[in-house]
């Protein structure tokens, strides 16, 4: 059990926490007085306006021993750091009380809850005592201890502590919690909570807001969606939800082993949010503990979170896990949306606008600014026909790139998803654009690959020529092994097939016969390596036709559209033609070539 | 074995940490040592026990090794891959602080290996779940030992022989393994770099060099840069031990298209020692130019090729059948100027489909572009002329 944080402001809550309870009815009963709990908790961390350090940090020294073996004390002389190194440049001022409340007396031994109903409720002093806390929000569970409210940073808001919270929220909440089955489900449901709440507060719906027909947030549960949703691409869109722990998650799917516990806390800890955000992760995972686990001292580790641990007897995979983290951390990509975790704010967009420029999202997204999906479709109808009207690409692109940010922070991954993925691939290719048709295709990858019906074949084609272009036979062999008999068939698939071998075996004739004959898109595709092909041809011609050869041929051979064109294109290599320009000298330009 | 104890078995492992004993002490924690197949020896929380007998910072080791013994005996994969990976930082650290002191390295290789291994089940048993993706462990395997590379290969300041530079070669290897295994070859680039740039490149064991050549002779391979493979992949056949049946079987599988594309038929004799007929149809129908066999070769065996991921470069042979095919027919129709369609007719022979004369003019203005003909074509005649001089040198050698 942790150390008791006997300072100002743990009792400071504890009065807050006393004073609401106090207002409230007197709960009969034990679920619905940890609801409360839980419920002042989230207020008032909510209420202090700064959402994260106020996980402690505990720094109980650089051993690695594991258990108790060196560290034979529980209780460090030294007081527990309240914030953790990193948070030091925050604004969030430290230690320091608000103006308008009161310096509070010298810290008691924590007292004893007011209504003492339930044998094990708020007894601090059980809390601290034993060994074993499950700290965390337990609404319904009888067997835990509650979380003593954490010392939290106080800062001079004005908001008031003691609030009030509306019933209907109040109830609200817990609706959300009772849809929990597990400890990982109650954590994101926490987080969602927060999210909310914290809007709520902070545009003053709080009251206003009908809490009675908010929906009840999604849970991701499953390990196939949320870790298959994991796509390394670079400067996706898509969320890639908490890939830290989806995939430290994954690892102990197999009956709860005593380490399990530890991990999946490790990974809510741990999630890439930029310091701002880590807060309500770090908050609530210091009480997510969900067994009777013993305390670990060690505190050296390499990042700068100082999470407090409470391990099982296996100190030794969680010191490891902690010496892991940071080459997990590495791997996600950083990258614009990418480093923020959305389905913690579960956004439920607002705004109406049809039209919206993209904007790099730096900070939580604005409800008010995401556009909610019956508003992006329309917004991708107009997208559609303002492109078939005036070809603007910046504007396209810049609006697809905005619909798919909203479609992104609002976690929607489903055949509207791909269709809107789909056109901007395909704007893109009628542009030449191959560094965003790049990163269309390989977001549609990951969404078939979800199982998301969209035009499988038809992308799976342009991925084949794709590879052409980047000529990565490599990935191209992967492709080429996992075709099923039934891609074959599809037209633009096969085609991209035939273009292939033409294109390994330079037959450059069948090779834009084919391009001539392209299906669907494949055409532009082609039309992004097509110069480098025709140079190709051009100098195996030079080289192997003796002594002239008539432009019209040429022209044939490498599908030009007319002699004139193919004429401009020989000119502007500097060939040498005869005198009246229908022929060219093969022996003199093979030269210059 | 079977039967130590417990107590006997972290006997062993602190006297060859007192002595000193890095092949001892690998063989301690190595899984592949018979003692992993000790009841005794597995254990799902064997710290309190290793700590009673082993110091610190030993004792994580040995119970992160216990510990995935347990895990694997319970068919655990995952948890046992993650067991290893904290043996291995915990392996990573004492070398580390170690320093001026190399004993320690045959314990990290193994605890590599392991992990690799662990790696490769645990990935398996992912994908029956279809939990995350394919390879995904073994990426995470290889970011960690990626970190025990990069410790040792920062131990410049030691003398040779205490250095820990050695490691480099093997840690490679299991990278380069993993990397193949997951087909990011261009991870692979850095860590040749680092290799072929470091003064110990000749010094290191023969096996791990004969490994390291058929890697980098594959990687070479796939880049299309046949010549570098041919060097490498011939050093790694001949090297290879002559009863390591399998690798050089594995070698042979990259080594022949290689050679075949540099002109060089293997014997049947060859291919039959080895098991690898498949390549014979292949060849066979090369040297003889016989377009119908080719094909029908490589699309009897497309899974075999496909698998060992060869397919791709065997179709480049395809250029070299129509090469002796065109020398067949010039050897037939014995004069230097021989019309096109003389070819088509051949080509139709071959039941090639869709060749018209256009598609037979541009095979023979590739083969002429290579070097493979000497002539040129005329298209005005629609015929082909060859020199009068050796037409179609040999394929060897260019």
């Amino acid at each position: 059990m942790e150390s008791v944080p006997v300072n100002e402001h743990w009792l400071k809550a504890v009065q807050a926490l006393q004073q609401m309870q106090q207002q409230d009815v007197p709960q009969a009963n034990y679920a619905d007085q940890q609801q409360d709990i839980a419920l002042s908790q989230l207020q008032q961390q909510l209420v202090r306006g700064t959402l994260y350090n106020s996980y402690n940090s505990y720094n109980y020294g650089t051993g690695h021993s594991f258990g108790y073996g060196n560290n034979q004390s529980y209780y460090k002389s030294r007081p527990p750091r309240l914030i953790s190194k990193a948070s030091q440049p925050l604004p969030a001022p430290t230690l320091s009380f608000p103006s308008e409340t009161p310096p509070p007396p010298p810290p008691p031994p924590p007292p004893p809850p007011p209504s003492s109903n339930a044998p094990s409720g708020f007894s601090y002093a059980a809390a601290v005592k034993a060994n074993s806390s499950s700290v965390r929000f337990s609404i319904g569970k009888q067997t835990r201890f509650p979380a003593p409210p954490r010392p939290l940073l106080t800062t001079p808001a004005s908001v008031d502590t003691n609030q009030d919270w509306p019933q209907p929220l109040k109830d609200y909440v817990s609706r959300c919690f009772s849809l929990c089955t597990n400890h990982e489900e109650r954590d994101r449901v926490e987080l969602i909570l927060k999210g909310k709440v914290t809007i709520a507060i902070r545009d003053g719906h709080m009251h206003t807001r009908d809490w009675a027909n908010e929906a009840l947030p999604k849970l991701r549960i499953e390990g196939s969606s949320s870790s298959s949703t994991v796509a390394p691409t670079p400067a996706t869109t898509l969320p890639t939800p908490t890939t830290v722990s989806a995939m430290t998650k994954e690892q102990p799917t197999t009956p709860q082993k005593t380490y399990s516990p530890v991990r999946k806390l490790r990974s809510r800890s741990r999630s890439r949010s930029p310091r701002k955000r880590a807060s309500p992760e770090a908050v609530f995972s210091w009480s997510s503990e969900s067994s009777p686990e013993v305390r670990n001292k060690k505190g050296r580790r390499k990042n700068k979170k100082k999470v407090k641990k409470f391990e099982t007897t296996a100190k030794m995979a969680q010191r490891a896990e902690r010496f892991s983290q940071p080459s997990l951390r590495k791997r996600i990509p950083q990258d614009g949306d990418d480093a923020i975790d959305w389905t913690v704010y579960s956004i439920f967009g607002r705004c109406q606008e049809i039209e919206k420029p993209y904007l790099r999202l730096t900070s939580a997204p604005d409800p008010e600014t995401v556009r909610p999906v019956e508003v992006l479709k329309k917004a991708l109808r107009r997208v559609q026909e303002k492109w078939v009207q005036t070809h603007d690409y910046n504007y396209a692109c810049d609006q697809l790139k905005s619909i798919r940010q909203d479609l992104t922070v609002q976690c929607v991954r489903d055949e509207f998803t791909v269709k809107v993925y789909e056109t901007h691939a395909r704007i893109a290719l009628e542009k030449g654009d191959h560094e965003e048709f790049n990163q269309c295709q390989n977001q549609l990858k990951a969404l078939y690959e979800d199982g998301i019906l969209g035009s499988n074949n038809e992308f799976l084609g342009y991925r084949i020529l794709y590879y052409l272009f980047t000529q990565n036979s490599l990935d191209m062999a992967q492709v080429l092994a996992h075709l099923s008999s039934e891609s074959h068939r599809d037209p633009t698939v096969a085609h991209a097939v035939k273009v292939r071998s033409a294109w390994a075996l330079r037959n450059f004739v069948r090779f834009f016969q084919l391009y001539r004959r392209s299906p669907a898109m494949s055409g532009y595709l082609l039309d992004m390596f097509l110069p480098r092909e025709r140079k190709w041809a051009l100098k195996a011609i030079l080289k192997s036709y003796r002594p002239t050869l008539s432009v019209t041929t040429v022209a044939d051979m490498l599908a030009f559209k007319s002699t004139a064109e193919c004429l401009d294109y020989l000119e502007e290599l500097s060939l040498v033609l005869t005198p009246d320009k229908s022929k060219i000298d093969c022996k003199d330009s093979a030269a210059l070539l | 074995m079977a039967q130590t104890s417990l107590v006997s078995y972290l006997h062993n492992v602190s006297i060859c940490i007192n002595d000193k004993d890095g092949v001892g002490l690998a063989e301690c924690v190595s899984f592949k040592h018979p003692h992993v197949s000790n009841p005794r020896l597995r254990l799902e929380q064997p710290e309190a026990d290793v700590q009673r007998m082993i110091d610190p910072p030993w004792d994580e080791l040995v119970a992160g090794h216990l510990r995935a013994c347990w895990a694997i005996s319970v068919e655990d994969y995952i948890e046992a891959y993650t067991t290893q990976t904290y043996a291995l930082q915990a392996i990573l650290k004492v070398i580390q602080q170690q320093k001026d002191e190399n004993w320690q390295l045959p314990v990290m290789y193994d605890v590599i290996l392991d992990l690799r291994y662990f790696a490769n089940l645990a990935d398996k048993q992912q994908r029956k779940k279809s939990v995350g993706r394919p390879g995904d462990v073994l990426e995470k395997a290889a970011e960690q030992i990626m970190g025990c590379f990069r410790a040792c290969v920062t131990d410049t300041r030691a003398e040779i022989r205490v250095s820990k530079r050695w490691a480099m070669l093997p840690i490679t290897n299991q990278l380069l393994k993993i990397y193949f295994k997951i087909n990011k070859l261009h991870l692979c680039k850095p860590l040749i770099t680092a290799i072929e740039n470091s003064d110990l490149r000749d010094h290191f064991s023969s096996a791990q060099q004969v490994t390291f050549r058929y890697f980098v002779g594959r990687k070479a391979m796939f880049d299309g840069d046949y010549r570098t493979a041919d060097e490498y992949l011939s050093y790694a056949f001949s090297q290879c031990h002559r009863f390591s049946k399998n690798n050089k079987r594995r070698i042979l599988t990259y080594l022949l298209p290689v050679k075949m594309l540099l002109g060089h038929m293997p014997k049947v004799a060859l291919l039959h020692k080895y098991d690898l007929m498949q390549f014979a149809d292949v060849a066979n129908a090369v040297r003889t130019g016989n377009l119908l066999q080719f094909n029908e070769a490589l699309s009897q065996h497309e899974g075999f090729f496909i698998r060992c991921g060869v397919y791709l470069i065997l179709e480049k042979l395809k250029i070299h059948t129509y090469r002796n095919l065109f020398k067949k027919v010039y050897l037939i129709m014995k004069t230097h100027q021989l019309p096109i369609d003389i070819f088509v007719d051949a080509l139709t022979l071959m039941k090639e489909v869709d060749i018209d004369n256009d598609e037979c003019q541009c095979i023979l203005a590739n083969l002429i572009y290579e070097n493979r003909i000497k002539g040129y074509i005329s298209h005005q005649h629609n015929k082909l002329v060859v020199s009068k001089q050796n037409p179609f040198p040999s394929l060897v050698n260019q």
